[in-house]
């Protein structure tokens, strides 16, 4: 099946899931964290348990950063 | 000084209230009717396109097809020919919309047609049409703002397009197999993290699609708007050109990334290298046939 | 909020989307894909079309050659068998001529031997006349018989020199 679809002469567009999915990655850590951080936030606001979750929070973002950027590099092709 | 820097501020404005929903009304941004004229625009593109389709199109049924051939192209080549044919209506749909809201901001009278804020002296009128100049030129409220400059906007399509990743994940894989993405308990602890990790990235995906969108679309209209008052006149002709290009490149991005996580999504978690075989149907029905014993050898 | 994100307008937003994607989905898409499949199709079916006649084209291109290949042949085969069939007249016309040229000239001696034979014959025999009629003469007697004439016949074909 794949073969079939190489023999048809296209624009390899392809190329940009690659790129695309690299730009990503920057944003995945980022914005990870910066949820981690507002979840952990809002908990010690509402159990006023400061700066517990917080800091778990950011922790957790992190981790969920660093594994969505495992993800993204290796979904590549 | 011949006008002034407008106030431009991150929450957009409400134009007017509808009497309708809440109690105070149902409010109008300056947004919401540039993204109203934006979606009857393309609807007259896809009127005027395939009123009477020919098969040599010309004019604008040949720009609106050449566009969606190559979306269709991109779709099948990312996601496999079913899958790719499944997601290119989403995908075709955030294109174009994003693409037409984000070049809203190089249109003229964007963002400087608008209501004279109340208490200002000075401004100069001609019959019912009042001009502002000078250090009063910035006490405006705008009528039309593009709509990629709203977050409102760029979070509601961010949330759709990861809800319906979402949605064709949990119909590709079935419940079960999509709800143990999140609840893995099945592995223990590491099980369990990995799914509130999971979790935590679909958020993040949800803000990072739309606050990168936002973040463009905002600080490029703010640069168009910084750079007509700096240089004014053709000086800032440059910068119209650079957000063509940031307006397709970021309506490109959204589109993608939409397309890429859905064939992620519809590919099973638990077998990533399978993602290299994005054909639905055809990558499970090999598992059931007995494997052939030149193979296994 | 700071942001700006608003209920209400959120809702609006999303709404305004969800009704474009709807509307384009139930009417703008299928013709669009249709149209698009229609035209790969149209294309494909050309391509293969234009592939087709360039076959055939080649095909008897190939063979208007072959058969040109086989027409020189033939020609060259025909010309060459004139020549030979031509060389052949010739020597034999040749031949022939040669042959009747021949037979002419035997047959003109021939004659010309017969003639000269007859001639001797018709001499011998006037020369025996002659020479009965010169012995009558000194004889005087008549000596034309049968035996007589013999024998002079036999004297004049003895001497040869006549």
């Amino acid at each position: 099946m794949k073969n079939h679809d190489d023999e048809k002469p296209k624009p390899n567009t392809n190329d940009w899931a690659p790129l695309i999915l690299l730009g990503q990655v920057g944003f995945t850590i980022v914005f990870s964290m910066l949820v981690g951080l507002g979840i952990g936030l809002f908990i010690d606001h509402q159990f006023h348990t400061t700066p517990i979750a917080t800091i778990i929070g950011l922790l957790l973002g992190l981790a969920a950063g660093v594994y969505g950027v495992y993800r993204l590099v290796s979904s590549l092709p | 000084m011949l006008w002034q820097l407008p106030h431009i501020g991150v929450p957009v404005d409400t134009l007017f209230y509808i009497p309708f929903g809440n109690p105070n009304g149902f409010p109008v941004s300056n947004t919401l009717i540039i993204t109203w004229v934006t979606i009857l625009v393309i609807f007259a593109f896809f009127f005027v396109a395939f009123r009477k389709p020919k098969l040599v199109p010309r004019g604008i049924q040949n720009l609106v097809e050449w566009t969606f051939q190559l979306l269709l192209n991109l779709c099948e080549e990312v996601a496999g020919k079913e899958d790719g044919r499944r997601f290119f209506p989403w995908v075709a749909t955030i294109f174009m919309f994003v693409l037409l809201a984000n070049w809203w901001e190089i249109v003229p009278g964007v963002e400087s047609l608008g209501t004279v804020e109340p208490g200002v002296h000075g401004a100069q009128h001609l019959g019912p049409i009042y001009f502002l100049f000078g250090t009063n030129s910035n006490h405006l409220t705008a009528w039309l703002r593009p709509p990629s400059t709203d977050l409102n906007l760029t979070l509601a399509i961010a949330i759709i397009s990861v809800v319906i990743t979402q949605i064709y994940g949990f119909r590709k894989l079935g419940a079960f197999q999509h709800i143990t993405k999140y609840l893995n308990y099945h592995e223990g602890v590491m099980g369990i993290l990995v799914g509130i990790l999971e979790f935590v990235l679909e958020l993040a995906r949800i803000i990072s699609f739309s606050f990168r969108l936002f973040g463009n679309l905002f600080a490029g209209d703010v640069l168009l708007l910084v750079m007509a008052f700096l240089v004014p006149f053709a000086g800032a002709t440059a910068f119209y050109f650079l957000e063509l290009f940031v307006g397709f490149i970021q309506a490109f991005v959204f589109a993608m990334l939409t397309l890429v996580f859905m064939t992620l999504a519809v590919t099973s978690h638990e077998h990533p290298e399978e993602h290299d075989a994005p054909t639905s149907g055809h990558a499970a029905a090999p598992a059931h046939e007995p494997i052939p014993a030149s193979t296994a050898a | 909020m700071g942001l700006g994100i608003n209920v209400w307008m959120f809702v609006s937003q999303l709404v305004s989307f969800l009704i474009l994607f709807l509307v384009l989905q139930r009417w703008g898409f299928p013709i669009l894909i249709k149209t698009l499949d229609n035209r790969a199709h149209t294309i494909q079916e050309g391509v293969e079309n234009a592939e087709r006649a360039r076959k055939e084209l080649a095909d008897a291109q190939q063979r208007i050659e072959g058969l040109m290949l086989q027409a020189r042949q033939e020609a060259q085969q025909t010309l060459a068998q004139a020549i030979k069939a031509g060389e052949h007249l010739r020597t034999e016309i040749e031949q022939e001529a040669r042959d009747r040229a021949r037979q002419i000239v035997d047959q003109a001696e021939q004659r010309i031997q017969q003639e000269v034979a007859q001639a001797r014959i018709e001499l011998r025999e006037q020369v025996a006349n002659l020479a009965i009629l010169a012995a009558e003469h000194v004889i005087g007697t008549n000596l034309d018989t049968a035996t007589n004439r013999r024998l002079v016949s036999e004297f004049v074909a003895q001497s040869r020199g006549l």
